[in-house]
């Protein structure tokens, strides 16, 4: 075991951002300013703690409405990602056919092209396919992800052939055997690149920017960021919407870290 | 007969194989192989996005490109915040594998935090926290004596505050893959040199990071491309200041194609990006592999 005192700085380090964001997120605006210096408790407990920013937030500025938004996006991404990507993922581990190392490597290949060097183009093609400022535009250019592609090709290539060979004397089809065999054999794999998934599409940020309008399309980025750039700007909503907008992941996150690491080792996605 | 049955089922597999892949490669195809050469195209073209009036410019964009000297300005910046995060980043990713690695579980866990927290609370919250009077981390260091820093509103101070927040919400992502490279390194490796006299300084360096190399050199090239691709933290908090010290490439981008509607101009830097990430991406994978 390494020295205590280490291990406490360090985790004060990643903490304390956190403290003084839950703990503010309680509080009206002058105890925020009145308790920040100089550093004690107080600067990170609320003396009397209340939920008026919260209140603020969701009655006065709509910001369930984004929570909804993003909470629909992420489950719509994230669904359509999984059947999509394993799907594919599935041939190019299990089925022998020509062109398949060329698709692989294409499929790669466009993690070579970071989004923000396409961005421009990606937003021209969407305003032709006439989806500009609508989910569909949020949704479907994050559907096909070739880290998700390659992360669930690593796990079906990990099954035995024999199980796939009985079950093809059995005389499944292969998308029997993709869907009753394969799938549920890489169960953590899924929720791996679920999860993972789910954490980038709550991330969003630059491409709801550019590619919506709508205040009803507001994500729940687009939403903590308006509160951070506006004229008059309100720490304690800032504080409040950030709150409400990072503890469902942490606390996802917490349930399933082993999934997570697992996913972003083997796949190596940031 | 025997002949037949084999390649009837062969085109069977195509056929399924297929039907699998459509999706995949449609959305591929529309999102990223068709934009990517677009990107292309539309570097040599004038494009306005109100008017949607569009004119070939020949090489005029790459010209434009070679003299302007606010995307120099914006260039370097982006070379100096990769310079400030990655280096350092991965030597505390390093120092912190080491250290979870033999400390309790839960820290692990808390490094990771920042990793799942979205760009946007982590670019929000530090701009608070570097707030000069009201923020937390000047009353954190007036409380051991240290007088209050302007961080964000001076123009040297503004790049080191933006990679520092980068590097604490990132470090944990880097650490991962530097545990995962420890594990596999096989613990008979460090009896045997222990054996031998070595002391754990040298175990470090000529077991441990030699060892690591392929995990370094894959975490180079990935933060290198994510170091210049940097944008949500200075988009929100310095918006290119004080005085452009911190515009960026992406940012640069994002202004021309939609505030300056040089929708053509943003495309060509768009694909000088690209190729220098692939360029250095290519050439770092093989000079790792030759030596």
């Amino acid at each position: 075991m390494v020295r205590l005192p280490v291990v406490i700085g360090v985790a004060f380090f990643f903490v304390f951002p956190y403290l003084w964001l839950a703990g503010s997120s309680f509080r009206p605006r002058e105890e925020i300013f009145r308790y920040v210096s100089p550093v004690s408790w107080r600067t990170f407990v609320p003396v009397a703690p209340t939920l008026d920013n919260f209140r603020h937030l969701f009655f006065e500025l709509n910001f369930g409405r984004a929570l909804a938004n993003s909470l629909g996006i992420a489950v719509v991404t994230v669904t359509i990602t999984l059947f999509i990507c394993s799907m594919i993922a599935f041939a190019l581990a299990r089925i022998r056919f020509p062109g398949r190392e060329i698709v692989f490597t294409l499929i790669l290949a466009t993690i070579l092209i970071p989004f923000e060097t396409i961005m421009v183009s990606v937003f021209l093609t969407v305003q032709r396919l006439g989806l500009f400022d609508s989910y569909p535009a949020l949704i479907l250019p994050w559907v096909t992800d070739a880290f998700i592609i390659f992360l669930l090709r690593q796990h079906f290539r990990e099954i035995s052939d024999e199980l796939q060979d009985a079950a093809i004397v059995d005389g499944c089809s292969l998308f029997r055997v993709y869907w009753n065999v394969m799938l549920p054999n890489i169960r953590p794999a899924l929720v791996s690149a679920a999860f993972v998934k789910c954490v980038f599409s709550w991330d969003a940020f630059l491409w709801p920017l550019i590619v919506t309008r709508d205040p009803d399309l507001t994500v729940v980025q687009l939403a903590i960021s308006r509160l951070f750039t506006d004229q008059n700007v309100l720490w304690e909503l800032i504080f409040a919407g950030a709150f409400v907008g990072t503890v469902p992941l942490i606390v996802l996150f917490l349930f399933l870290q082993r999934y997570y690491v697992e996913g972003v080792v083997t796949s190596g996605f940031k | 007969m025997d002949i037949k049955r084999p390649s009837a089922h062969a085109i069977e597999q195509y056929r399924s194989a297929l039907l699998l892949s459509v999706p995949a490669l449609v959305g591929l195809a529309v999102f990223w192989y068709m934009p990517t050469i677009q990107a292309v195209v539309l570097g040599f073209q004038d494009y306005n996005l109100m008017s949607g009036s569009q004119a070939w410019t020949g090489v005029e964009n790459f010209q434009t490109a070679a003299t302007d000297p606010l995307l120099r300005l914006t260039f370097l910046n982006t070379v100096v915040y990769f310079l400030m995060e990655v280096p350092l980043q991965m030597a505390l990713a390093l120092a912190l594998a080491l250290l979870v690695r033999r400390g309790p579980a839960w820290l692990r866990t808390v490094i990771l935090v920042p990793t799942v927290t979205s760009m946007v609370v982590v670019s929000v919250i530090w701009g608070l926290m570097y707030h000069p009077n009201s923020g937390l981390i000047n009353s954190l260091l007036g409380s051991v004596g240290v007088a209050p820093q302007p961080f964000l509103t001076s123009a040297q101070q503004a790049m080191p505050s933006i990679a520092l927040l980068m590097i604490w919400k990132n470090v944990g992502f880097s650490m991962l893959f530097f545990l995962a490279g420890l594990v596999s390194i096989p613990g008979n490796y460090y009896e045997a040199a222990e054996t031998d006299g070595a002391n754990s300084a040298q175990l470090f360096r000529y077991i441990t990071l030699p060892l690591l190399r392929g995990t370094v050199v894959f975490l180079l090239i990935t933060n290198t491309v994510t170091a210049f691709k940097v944008f949500t933290p200075i988009f929100l908090i310095t918006e290119g200041g004080p005085i452009n010290a911190t515009r960026v490439v992406v940012l640069y981008i994002f202004e021309n194609a939609f505030r300056f509607n040089k929708m053509g101009y943003a495309a060509a830097i768009s694909v000088l990006l690209a190729l220098f990430l692939l360029i250095i991406s290519v050439y770092s994978l093989r000079v790792s592999r030759t030596k």
